[in-house]
Parts: C-alpha cells; sequence; structure tokens
C-alpha cells in the first residue's frame, strides 16, 4: 500500500515537476505569478486530443504538435498581453494572467464540451510487480520515462546551451544580465516557448494518466504553485524537487487523511514554508 | 577615449547629475569622488546608459554611447562592474565568467586562465556556487565577468564597499595591476585619498555638479578639497 501511493506519488509529482519549472522561470524572470499556467496546461492537453483523437495521428505525433502549438499560445500570451502590461505592475500583469486563465478555459469549454474526454477508451490491464504490492499501468510507466526524458533535457538545455545559462542568469539578476549584454527580449521568448512545451507535456501526461476536463489545470495550479515555493521561487531545480515532494505527499497523506483533502496538503506545505523558509529551499535568499 | 560633455542624467523626472563634463585617456586611472548623493553613481551610470539622460553627449572612441545598445558597447570594449549584485549568485563561478563572454561568438576560454591568475583564489571555486563565495571572492567574480571580453575601458562602482579591510587594499591593488595590462579605468570610490593616490586624475563631484577637477595628486593637496571632502 505504502509502495503503491509512493509510485502514484512520484507520477503525480513528475507532472506536476513539468508544469512547475515552467512557472517557476517565469516568475523568476519576469517576476509575476503566471495564473493561465494551469489553464494552459489544460490547452495543451486538449490540443493532444485534437490531433490524436479527433485527427488521427499518432501519439507521439500528436504530443509533438500539441506541445509545439501550446509554445506559440504562450508566445502570443506575452506578446499580446503581458509585454505591454510589464511596464506597469507586477500585480496588473498577474491580474490579467486570470484573466488568460478564464479565457482559456471557456475555450476549452466551447470547443470540446463540459464532458470528460480520453484518449482511449480499452481498458489497460495493471502490470502486477512485487508480488502483488504494486500495480503499474503501461500508460504510466510511459508517463514516467517521458516526464523523465523531459527533465533531463532541461537539465542539459538550462546547463549546457547559452540560451539556457542567459534564463538562469536573467532569473538571477536581471540588470545584470542586461549589463552583461544579453538580449533580454529574446531569452523572454525563449522562456514563454520552454514553459509551454513543459506546461502542454505536463496537461497531456495527466489526462494520459486519467482524463481530460477543462478544469483539469486550474485543478492543479495551487500544487504547481505549492511546487514552486517550496523549491524556491525562480529555481528551476528546486521547482522539479518540489513538484515531486508535493505529488508524493500528496499521495502518501491519504494514508492517514481522507483522498478529498488531498489540495489541503500542497497548500499547508506552501503556507509552512512561507513561514519558515520564503526563500524555498533552492531559491536565492530573499 | 571617453568624452562627457554637459551631461543631464537622472531618474524618471528627477534630475541628479547637472551638466557633467569628464573625459578618460588611453591608459588613464580615472577616479570619481565626493560625499553620498553627490550623483557619482549616477554619472557612471549614465555611461552605459542605465539611467535615463536628459541631455548631454557621451562619446566613446568616436560612437555616440547613448544610442547604442549594450552588446555593441561590450563588444566596443567597454565594462561595467556594478556596485552591488554584481554576479549572478545561484551560477558557478564558471558560468559567471562565461556569462561575461555572452556576446562573443567564441568561447573565450583561455581568457580564464588569465583571470584565474590575476585571481587565484578562484580557481578551487570554478564549480562552486558564486552565491556562496566571501565578499572578497565575489568582488573577484565580479571583476572576472567583466574582464572576459578584453575591456579598453573599466568602469568600476565603488569596488570595495562593503568589503573587510583586508580585501579593500586587496581590490584596489588588482585595478592598479589591470590598469598596468593596458586597461583604462573609471572608478567612483568612497575610500577617495587611496583612490586618489592611484590615480591619473579624479574629479570631485556635490550635488551633482562637477567641483574640482586635477591630478590625483593635485586634489589630495588642494587644501580646500581635503577639508570639504577628505575629512581634512
Amino acid at each position: 500500500m505504502v509502495l503503491q501511493l509512493f509510485l502514484n506519488g512520484v507520477i503525480l509529482g513528475s507532472i506536476i515537476a513539468l508544469g512547475a519549472i515552467g512557472l517557476s522561470l517565469i516568475y523568476g524572470i519576469l517576476k509575476f505569478g503566471h495564473f493561465a499556467h494551469g489553464d494552459l496546461m489544460t490547452l495543451g492537453a486538449y490540443f493532444a486530443f485534437l490531433f490524436k483523437v479527433q485527427l488521427g495521428l499518432p501519439f507521439w505525433l500528436a504530443f509533438v504538435l500539441a506541445a509545439l502549438l501550446t509554445a506559440g499560445t504562450a508566445i502570443l500570451l506575452n506578446l499580446i498581453l503581458y509585454r505591454h502590461l510589464k511596464k506597469r505592475d507586477s500585480v496588473i500583469v498577474m491580474i490579467s494572467s486570470v484573466g488568460a486563465a478564464l479565457i482559456i478555459r471557456n475555450l476549452v469549454l466551447l470547443f470540446w464540451g463540459p464532458q470528460n474526454q480520453f484518449y482511449e477508451k480499452a481498458i489497460q490491464m495493471p502490470i502486477v510487480l512485487a508480488g502483488g504490492l504494486l500495480r503499474i499501468k503501461e500508460n504510466q510507466i510511459i508517463i514516467l520515462v517521458l516526464a523523465l526524458t523531459l527533465v533531463i533535457a532541461v537539465h542539459l538545455f538550462l546547463s549546457k546551451t547559452k540560451m539556457g545559462k542567459a534564463m538562469r542568469a536573467m532569473s538571477d539578476n536581471i540588470d545584470l544580465a542586461q549589463i552583461t549584454g544579453i538580449n533580454t527580449e529574446k531569452v523572454i521568448i525563449w522562456t514563454w516557448a520552454m514553459s509551454g512545451v513543459l506546461t502542454a507535456a505536463a496537461g497531456i501526461l495527466l489526462a494520459f494518466d486519467t482524463h481530460l476536463t477543462p478544469v483539469m489545470g486550474w485543478n492543479l495550479l495551487l500544487p504547481l504553485f505549492a511546487a514552486v515555493i517550496l523549491g524556491g521561487i525562480g529555481s528551476p531545480y528546486g521547482a522539479m524537487f518540489g513538484g515531486l515532494v508535493i505529488g508524493i505527499s500528496q499521495e502518501m497523506s491519504t494514508l492517514i487523511i481522507s483522498a478529498a483533502y488531498k489540495p489541503a496538503v500542497a497548500f499547508t506545505i506552501m503556507i509552512l514554508m512561507l513561514i519558515i523558509r520564503p526563500s524555498g529551499l533552492m531559491g536565492k535568499k530573499v | 577615449m571617453l568624452r562627457i560633455n554637459e551631461i543631464y542624467a537622472g531618474y524618471g523626472e528627477i534630475e541628479i547629475i547637472h551638466g557633467i563634463s569628464l573625459n578618460v585617456e588611453q591608459g588613464e586611472i580615472v577616479s570619481i569622488v565626493g560625499p553620498n548623493g553627490s550623483g557619482k553613481s549616477t554619472l557612471l551610470k549614465s555611461i552605459f546608459s542605465l539611467v535615463d539622460i536628459m541631455g548631454g553627449e557621451i562619446n566613446y572612441l568616436g560612437s555616440d554611447l547613448t544610442a547604442t545598445a549594450t552588446d555593441q558597447m561590450i563588444k566596443k570594449g567597454l565594462s561595467f562592474v556594478p556596485q552591488t549584485d554584481n554576479i549572478f549568485p545561484t551560477l558557478t563561478v564558471e558560468e559567471n565568467l562565461e556569462l561575461g563572454a555572452y556576446v562573443s561568438t567564441k568561447k573565450l576560454s583561455d581568457r580564464f586562465d588569465l583571470i584565474y591568475n590575476l585571481f587565484p583564489p578562484l580557481i578551487e571555486k570554478r564549480k562552486k556556487k558564486a552565491g556562496t563565495l566571501s565578499g572578497g571572492q565575489r568582488q573577484m567574480v565580479a571583476f572576472g565577468r567583466a574582464l572576459v571580453m578584453e575591456p579598453k575601458l573599466l568602469l568600476l562602482d565603488e569596488p570595495t564597499a562593503g568589503l573587510a579591510p583586508m580585501f579593500i587594499d586587496l581590490i584596489l591593488e588588482k585595478v592598479e595591476e589591470i590598469n598596468k595590462t593596458g586597461v583604462s579605468i573609471l572608478m567612483v570610490e568612497q575610500n577617495a585619498k587611496k583612490a586618489l593616490a592611484m590615480s591619473d586624475r579624479g574629479y570631485v563631484l556635490a550635488a551633482g555638479e562637477k567641483k574640482y577637477e586635477d591630478s590625483g595628486r593635485g586634489l589630495l593637496e588642494n587644501k580646500e578639497v581635503a577639508q570639504l571632502f577628505l575629512g581634512g
């Protein structure tokens, strides 16, 4: 039972981690909480639904196309909305992202309806491991492999490429990044693109594990923010770690309390962290 | 090589620098001193377009800096070390140096050895996060980042601010050492006496205006300057 919950936690945690990396980088670089992140995740999942189910493309192709389209949407949001408001107050940008979230969610409702949707209808028989202690579906193995691959790709991008280092530098110290001659506008576009790809991946994997609903991303927004704060705002590595911790704690908590209180676990961790160590586990000091 | 002509600068509506002219020639160390709030740092920042320019000209090696993008300034050999927050704390020492070469298409790894020679304590810290270093070592990283691109003119904003006394002399010695390699220096410094003693020329600012201008020695020996600005 414990082992099973841990495994479920790792699966949920890696999905949260994917979404949280982008949220954390956006917070670090643009200094605002992007409240449309969850709904961008939903949109990515529905884009994949469009390509896979409605247009009949193979899963991998639907995944790639949906990720690219979501990245494009994120860049577009920045171009028509956030970029103009950036010169004002960051609270204004944050509130505008709540507006963007509502628009995206209602567009999803308009095009795909309120009912649950599935990538595939066939019932999967879980693989039984460890003498019946652990059950894992084939889909969940794919989720873990894809999430791990993406996290490694993000790590290589951030630590080895010039653009990745510029992104971390900008999240660390924007003024110095400008003095160093970093083209900050270009870095911002790349940040949105990367966040879009990762958040779409998170949405697709979440839907792949369960199903699609128009509120799936919005419901995950709180755990996303909790992961970002736990790891340290602006730290992509902190967000990965924070995502795993939040996912595992949420699932393991059902040993003691009702599953209905899962979101409260993320909320409690977030509040405790803000009180005890507001800079997060891997963030710079505030 | 740098000519500032009647510059007016500040933040938004607030004008802090009221028409100051200044120049730096090839190979010189030039210091800007003056009391707190006299506009020293603002003047230095105006060269790098980090504040709002309201009037005047800044000419560097024949080009108008007020109309030059930051990456172009760096490519032309201009480098700026801010007073505070002058490193990327969660990046390693080596990554900080790499970012110094951001605008270059080459990796400039051979320049790193020169910087490690200048600041040997950084060698064993190269894989450490810059934020974990001591104040003096952070300053070395900040200098290193600014030196990677082989600047011709280095702008230093209070390089010794907040440092322990043992590091103040060390950093100022390094400034002289850097200057001997052919890099011109324009610095703002709180330790006015020490700064003027090592400078070819100096400017004394007060309330956003230039009050005195002379050789470093000349300013140190000027009784009026000593009484008003150097604490007697």
